[in-house]
């Protein structure tokens, strides 16, 4: 008998209002565009179409914008008041005693992380701002890897994996958007999770990190990578550490940044759906992750669906 | 059924992980002692969920969605043929027709699925989540925490069986930042 568990803590909210037509497709309408006009409420629908004047400031009836409002806010992102990243200073954290030989990850996830930085994919993220307008940078750079073959421990401590960075990245970034993935060599077991990411500080220093297992024959966080590009194990570390950064970089520390009423994240509300076999990113390398939310696109209708249907995924592909 | 829940072995983590940040402090430099801020967000709490995890949020998503506005034909269409559920006071079974006349004859309000976990056996998923109800609005009394067992057979998306019953003391839902729930 085969079985597979999985087990994971998990909260969402659920919407009792009516439910409404989905507006129109309106002309595309590129994530860019909407900027910091993105960012705060969306009580505007864009109804636009292709050569006419854009339909703004739509007076809703009384019964359709409260139902159109709860629907609206809880499947949009909305900003609670936190920062966001500046221009992400990556350094990768390969921890557990059999990082020496790793196969193609070590590698792969140094190719990911350079490729990734000024990539589309990593564009995704650029609509959302800070109470200054400031936008999210899709501008990372990559320091490269530190690797520890002392014993890793597993993803339950959020503070045993902040204490594994600040014990290798003696010099985090000052600028307080270093972001140290921790890459252990722990199977996932019947944790429900595959990776997570959090915040704190290093001697003082702002950081931000992201924990993952080894999901190498891991059935429940593959992607299902054909292309043969890559080891099975790599693939899905890509997947996840795409999910994780992009997350990252919208709602990195508390207050948070960027999430809906359930408290989904950008990664989040797209996990596993794929708008692209494959991701290009700007080294060339090629990658199949998941797609990351846009408020602009689910507005505009230009985004792909995620598991329930909302079109508001881009593939940054 | 084995539950990866952060309350129930709470006290032990918290306890680990205090154990370890001062073991932590006791050899690391000043200058590189590791900080969480109270109340920090992200962790394994707020992970990127399984595959399994995903898609069996999704659908009782979108079950609990259906029995909330009374849609009747949404909710037969997630009901194997052969339903039942046992829940409290009786254990006896009650098949689908009963059960949503009850249901949707009811007045139901809006909650929260939680501390969801899937172990999947074969052609079925057996889920296992804490459903709360949105706290009640004037003089009316909350509907308490119950505890939901929602068996599914993997390959046709239906529902062949759910349990009900209602903890005595539920875990407490983890603390988050205002906005989240």
């Amino acid at each position: 008998m085969f079985m597979k568990t999985t087990i994971a803590a998990a909260s969402l909210s659920l919407c009792a209002g009516a439910s409404l037509a989905a507006p129109p497709s309106g002309a595309p309408v590129a994530p860019q565009a909407y900027g910091a006009a993105a960012g705060m409420h969306h009580e505007v629908e864009d109804l636009a179409t292709r050569g006419e004047p854009p339909m703004l400031g739509i007076h809703w009836t009384r019964e359709l914008h409260a139902a159109h409002q709860a629907r609206t806010n809880r499947t949009v992102m909305t900003y609670h008041g936190g920062k966001i990243m500046g221009d992400p200073s990556v350094k990768a954290i390969f921890w557990g005693s059999s990082w020496g030989s790793s196969g193609d990850k070590i590698a792969g996830i140094d190719s990911f992380y350079t490729g990734f930085g000024g990539s589309k994919y990593a564009n995704t993220t650029i609509e959302y701002t800070d109470s200054t307008g400031t936008h999210v940078s899709p501008n990372s750079t990559y320091g490269g890897h530190v690797i520890d073959t002392s014993a890793a421990s597993g993803g339950g401590s959020t503070s045993a994996i902040l204490a594994e960075v600040c014990k290798v990245i003696t010099s985090p970034a000052g600028s307080g958007n270093g972001y140290y993935p921790v890459y252990t060599d722990v199977p996932r077991g019947s944790a429900g999770y595959c990776a997570w990411h959090s915040a704190g500080t290093c001697g003082g220093v702002q950081v931000q990190f992201a924990f993952f297992f080894k999901l190498d024959g891991d059935a429940g966080c593959d992607p299902a990578d054909t292309s043969g590009l890559h080891s099975q194990g790599l693939a899905a570390l890509a997947n996840v550490s795409g999910h994780e950064l992009a997350e990252a970089m919208t709602d990195p520390a508390n207050p948070g940044a960027w999430y809906d009423a359930s408290g989904s994240e950008n990664g989040d509300k797209c996990a596993w759906t794929f708008g692209a076999p494959l991701v290009t990113f700007s080294n060339g390398s090629q990658w199949k992750v998941q797609g990351e939310w846009s408020n602009a696109a689910y507005n505009a209708g230009t985004g792909y669906a995620n598991s329930s249907g909302q079109k508001g995924c881009l593939s940054g592909g | 059924m084995k539950h990866e829940s952060p309350p129930r072995r709470g006290h032990v983590r918290v306890l680990s992980s205090a154990l370890l940040a001062l073991a932590a402090s006791s050899i690391l430099p000043a200058s590189a002692q590791p900080s969480l801020p109270p109340g920090v967000r992200g962790g394994p709490a707020t992970g990127m969920a399984t595959r399994s995890v995903s898609k069996y949020l999704d659908l009782e998503r979108r079950f609990q969605e259906a029995l909330t506005n009374g849609d009747r034909k949404s909710v037969q269409s997630l009901l194997a043929d052969d339903f039942e559920i046992r829940t409290l006071p009786s254990a006896d079974a009650i098949g689908a027709d009963e059960w949503l006349r009850r249901e949707l004859g009811s007045r139901r309000r809006d909650g929260i699925v939680r501390d969801l976990g899937v172990r999947e056996i074969d052609d079925v998923a057996v889920v296992s989540f804490l459903f709360e109800p949105a706290p009640a609005a004037g003089p009316a009394r909350s509907a308490p925490t119950l505890f939901v067992v929602d068996v599914w057979r993997q390959s046709s998306g239906k529902l062949l069986a759910r349990y009900v019953d209602r903890p005595a003391n539920p875990p407490p839902r983890q603390s988050r930042p205002s906005g989240r729930e």
